[in-house]
């Protein structure tokens, strides 16, 4: 068992509780626990191929879309459990935002990429006067 | 593990230098025979089109009659405004205007004047009227479709006696071929002088509309469910087999498959552009499923996570990312499927789409031929006078389907400029 340092809950904005994510057979994070604070920068350092990557991917459950990839444990954003069914995968994504390692510019303009995030969720009306202003640009 | 014994610098040298000249040869032997590969498939397309136009330029033809005609001598009693009364044609017809073409081919040629030119060629001089009744008090030399001897003789096919009055009259100037803008107008015939290639374009424009209405959505919405959202298990792979060897089906069985099941349904649309757009619906469909799909697998998938990731839907991630950067893709295969398509004559032959169909079709549900039903119908008449209007409608064919390409290729562009 890893040993970490425990936020008091009201700081903890995600709580990580034996976080174990396998690629089929091969286990990539061994039960993984963590807080992350509120209104603070995190870093994860490690080596190449550690699981980095892997651990931020469970945190908007982006291993969702890969095919063989399995989570055990539990990670709470804001108390609530982000694996839990009924949870809206999409919702999620738009609260816990990713930017890839390997950067990701859209074949768009500047502008479009920028309110891409705002975009996606806002609702049509929304949608329809940030595209207007960015054909205005 | 015995290291090579180290070489002198100079022999090094000469073997590196050796190598690289080795490369550089092969390098222009590969690209001298990629060059001939290209200068072939060049040589080749330009002998089918040299030999294509030269024979069909003749098709766009046809050969003429002059017939001196005095409207005013008081044979037919109109004046305009009856014309506008009823279809002129007819009602230059209850007027006295064959008697009176007839009469004025035996005043000009002698009594077997009339003989020289098709059965009704009188219409030819009625719709010029109709287009401009002020020559109903004239004196008027109309021109009118020879007869299919006189056209025969004129190409110098004949007997003995066709040719030299054929020969007389081209000499006199009474008898030449003129261009013959009717032939696009026209639909089907059993004479060569009177056929027309529009009622076969009108009936592959109608098949095509129905095909891409059908087969494109179809084959998209396929390849997208197949490619984003399907899961990999047996029953997918059984689908993706399914639609593989679909492509892979000679087109006749489509043609028995549409005659089975479409005409089984719909018995009195035999011949209809809808079911002949159908049937080929289902040819062409796994045609852009198969290129749509490899068209949306090329999409990088960092392109999905990114836009997942910051909360975009599924579907927002299929049309406003995935769609549009695979869209010139799966154009590609959509222009190959319907060029396919296009060019298809077995499964429109089991369908009744190569009936005799004189008039052009007025809708979707009326019988119709198709381009390259009437080009086999054509190449198989006895008639001489065919081989040129077969190849005249090889050129139409082959200039509609450049067209639909260039549209397609227009389209393509356009999208990839909005990025």
């Amino acid at each position: 068992m890893t040993t970490y340092h425990e936020l008091d809950p009201v700081e903890a904005k995600i709580s990580a509780r034996d976080v174990s994510v396998f690629y089929g057979e091969k286990q990539a994070l061994d039960a993984v626990s963590i807080d992350i604070a509120t209104e603070y920068v995190t870093a994860f350092i490690g080596p190449s191929g550690c699981g980095k990557s892997t651990f931020l991917r469970t945190l908007n459950r982006m291993n969702d879309t890969i095919a063989n990839a399995r989570v055990e444990g539990e990670i709470k954003l804001d108390g609530e459990d982000i694996y839990r069914s009924g949870m809206d995968v999409v919702q999620l994504r738009a609260r816990v935002g990713m930017v890839f390692q390997k950067p990701n510019p859209f074949p768009k303009s500047i502008y479009e990429n920028v309110a891409y995030g705002r975009a996606s969720t806002a609702s049509p009306a929304a949608r329809a006067s940030l595209t207007a202003s960015s054909n205005a640009r | 593990m015995t290291e090579p014994a180290p070489l002198a610098p100079a022999e090094k040298q000469a073997r590196l230098a050796a190598r690289l000249r080795q490369r550089h040869r092969s390098d222009q032997l590969f690209r001298l025979a990629g060059m001939a590969a290209v200068a072939f498939a060049g040589l080749v397309l330009a002998f089918l089109l040299f030999t294509m136009t030269a024979n069909g330029v003749g098709g766009f033809q046809r050969a003429e009659l002059k017939v001196p005609v005095n409207l005013a001598n008081g044979v037919i009693q109109l004046d305009p405004s009856q014309l506008a009364a009823g279809d002129p044609v007819t009602v230059l017809e209850s007027a006295g205007l064959p008697a009176l073409v007839d009469s004025e081919l035996e005043r000009a040629y002698g009594k077997d004047g009339p003989r020289l030119v098709v059965d009704g060629a009188w219409r030819e001089a009625a719709k010029r009227i109709a287009r401009d009744p002020s020559l109903l008090t004239q004196q008027v030399d109309f021109w009118l479709p020879a007869s299919n001897d006189m056209a025969g003789a004129l190409r110098g096919e004949g007997t003995p006696a066709e040719l030299a009055q054929s020969q007389a009259l081209a000499q006199s100037g009474a008898l030449t071929r003129h261009f013959d803008a009717g032939f696009l107008s026209r639909g089907d015939a059993t004479s060569p002088q009177d056929v027309g290639i529009w009622g076969a374009l009108k009936g592959s424009i109608l098949t095509m509309l129905v095909t891409l209405a059908l087969a494109f959505p179809i084959g998209v919405l396929s390849a997208v469910y197949l490619e984003e959202y399907a899961p990999r298990n047996r029953w997918t792979d059984l689908i993706e087999v399914s639609i593989n060897n679909l492509a892979a089906v000679p087109s006749i069985i489509f043609g028995l498959l549409g005659l089975a099941v479409f005409l089984g349904l719909l018995p009195n649309w035999r011949s209809a552009p809808l079911i002949g757009g159908m049937t080929l619906a289902l040819m062409t469909m796994p045609v852009i499923v198969i290129s749509g799909r490899n068209a949306i697998k090329a999409v990088p998938p960092s392109i999905r996570d990114a836009a997942l990731g910051i909360g975009a839907s599924r579907v927002q991630v299929v049309f406003h990312h995935v769609l549009p950067l695979a869209l010139p893709g799966i154009l590609t295969g959509t222009i190959i499927g319907m060029a396919r398509a296009l060019g298809e004559t077995a499964p429109l032959l089991m369908i009744g789409m190569r009936a005799f169909v004189a008039a052009p079709p007025d809708g979707l549900t009326s019988p119709s031929s198709v381009l390259p039903v009437q080009i086999f119908l054509w190449s198989d008449e006895i008639d001489r006078g065919f081989v040129e209007r077969t190849s005249a409608a090889i050129i139409v064919l082959l200039l509609f389907l450049l067209a639909m390409n260039s549209l397609a290729i227009y389209l393509r562009n356009r999208f990839e400029k909005r990025w």
